[in-house]
């Protein structure tokens, strides 16, 4: 049964992975357009 | 199994059926029956527990008064019959057997059929075996696995790696045997594991003898004869089939074919992206102030769908650029936002050199439908020590290559078989914690 529900779950993965792919869309990697200040250098104002 | 340094013997063909004989014990004069005269060659008086040779006329006393014969109670009722393995079987015999090192102990039941000769039922710790003798010497053999090199026996051209050896001594008889049955008598046993099979060699001065084992359910058992007082299984059997192992022997298969398909997928996206430049802009700007409403004209974006990946790049040095803006679709106004900073810095300090930052900078935008767009941006640097006008360059790419979905996806598909691995792997080493030649031995802490 296990080995049912994983051979369904692989399949899903792939096809996901081939929408995105498609799609151009990045999966897991939301918000990574923004929130982006210039820090001033860490080091710098040691 | 105990006392077969004398081989099985064959029933003929020919067996008619066999006739009780009783007679009376020679130590007590209690009746002790034979339900198979002339193959039983020892049986046991209930009575006062006296081993008698039963192939002697004068029915000789082997042992009087067999000790230990107290605190064991056959599960299965001498004299019971049960169906197994399509043929009937007949409970003649039962001992219990222990290893001389440690003690642990096992019950041993002999099974008759006229037939089809002797087998014995072996009852561990809740779990069950059906062992049969074997004529044939497997072959013994050192092999290398993985770090260290390991004793194989080879039967039936399937391959059984060493278990468990230790001398192994009989506790206490109850019924009949096809062998003289020593009190105390000792083997030097030797198990090899392949389950669901297990084979096993005993050794002593009158030879080796070799017999198979294969695990049975405790319910095939229970549904054959009547089991009293039967146990709940305790951990996992040498030769239990573990449901875990399997299950991540299959899964680790599926797993393998799934991943090369995603690397198929990934390298097919690599080699067959766009990866085109489609819009590039250089602006000026001057350091330490803000610079707004900056437009990169309309360009087109190709392909129905895809991502689009802007590159920044500032004249930084000490500095900092920020740039904020978004990517507007000029017919349906759909707007991308996006913020990103350039900033380099570098020194040297009582560590010596250093930097930090880059003089570069890119944003992904996801799944962008293709069409004409335009970039609205606004700029704003700092910590510039001089005000001279300065390059911001802006360059925008059409479908290009990334990696970050394949490793997600691989991740995801790792979930199962990993957890599949782990709990296959609890078992495996429940399995071989009874094992002077685990392979886990570093794991469960034997030194």
């Amino acid at each position: 049964m296990i080995i049912k529900i994983y051979l369904v779950v692989g399949f899903l993965i792939c096809g996901l992975f081939l929408w995105a792919t498609f799609e151009g869309v990045r999966i897991l990697d939301p918000g990574s357009v923004t929130a982006s200040r210039p820090t001033g250098g860490t080091h710098f104002h040691k | 199994m105990a006392g077969d340094e004398q081989s099985t013997p064959e029933p003929s063909e020919a067996v008619t059926k066999p006739k009780a004989k009783t007679f009376s014990c020679t130590n007590c004069g209690a009746p002790v029956t034979v339900r198979y005269p002339g193959l039983s060659l020892s049986a046991v008086c209930e009575s006062c527990h006296s081993i008698i040779d039963t192939s002697n006329p004068n029915y000789e006393i082997l042992v009087k008064h067999f000790a230990r014969t107290k605190g064991h109670q056959p599960r299965i009722a001498l004299g019971s019959r049960g169906k197994l393995f399509d043929k009937q079987w007949e409970v003649i015999g039962f001992m219990v057997r222990s290893d001389v090192k440690s003690g642990y102990s096992w019950e041993e039941y002999l099974l008759f059929n006229p037939y089809y000769g002797y087998r014995f039922l072996v009852y561990d710790h809740g779990h069950w075996n059906f062992v049969r003798m074997i004529k044939e010497r497997p072959d013994v053999h050192s092999a290398f696995r993985g770090t260290g090199s390991y004793e194989m026996a080879e039967y039936n051209a399937q391959s059984y790696r060493l278990y468990n050896r230790g001398d192994a001594q009989v506790d206490y008889v109850l019924g009949e045997f096809y062998w003289r049955v020593i009190a105390g008598s000792r083997v030097q046993m030797t198990d090899y594991i392949h389950p669901p099979e297990m084979l096993s060699s005993e050794f002593d001065d009158k030879g080796r003898v070799w017999s198979l084992a294969t695990y049975v359910e405790p319910g095939v058992v229970g549904s054959a004869f009547t089991v009293i007082a039967q146990e709940p299984r305790v951990g996992v059997a040498p030769n239990q089939i573990s449901r875990a192992t399997e299950t991540w022997k299959k899964m680790s298969i599926l797993w393998g074919l799934f991943t090369i398909v995603l690397i198929c997928l990934e390298l097919w996206h690599a080699t067959t992206a766009m990866n085109q430049v489609v819009a590039q802009q250089l602006i000026n700007y001057v350091p330490n102030t803000k610079t707004s409403d900056i437009t990169i004209p309309v360009f087109n974006v190709p392909k129905a769908k895809g991502n689009v990946r802007i590159d920044f790049r500032a004249d930084v040095d000490n500095s900092w650029v920020w740039a904020a803006g978004e990517m507007v679709n000029n017919t349906t106004g759909a707007s991308f936002p996006f913020e990103r900073t350039c900033e380099y810095y570098h020194g040297v300090d009582s560590d010596g050199a250093w930097s930090e930052g880059s003089s570069r900078n890119d944003v992904i935008l996801a799944s962008v439908p293709g069409g004409d767009y335009y970039i609205n941006l606004d700029l704003e640097s700092g910590q510039y020590k001089d005000t001279n006008q300065r390059v911001f360059s802006v360059s925008v790419m059409r479908d290009i290559p990334t990696y970050a979905n394949f490793f997600w996806c691989l991740f995801f598909l790792s979930l199962f078989p990993s957890f599949s691995w782990v709990l296959a792997r609890q078992d495996e080493v429940s399995r071989w914690s009874n094992s002077d030649f685990s392979p886990y031995q570093r794991s469960i802490g034997i030194t």
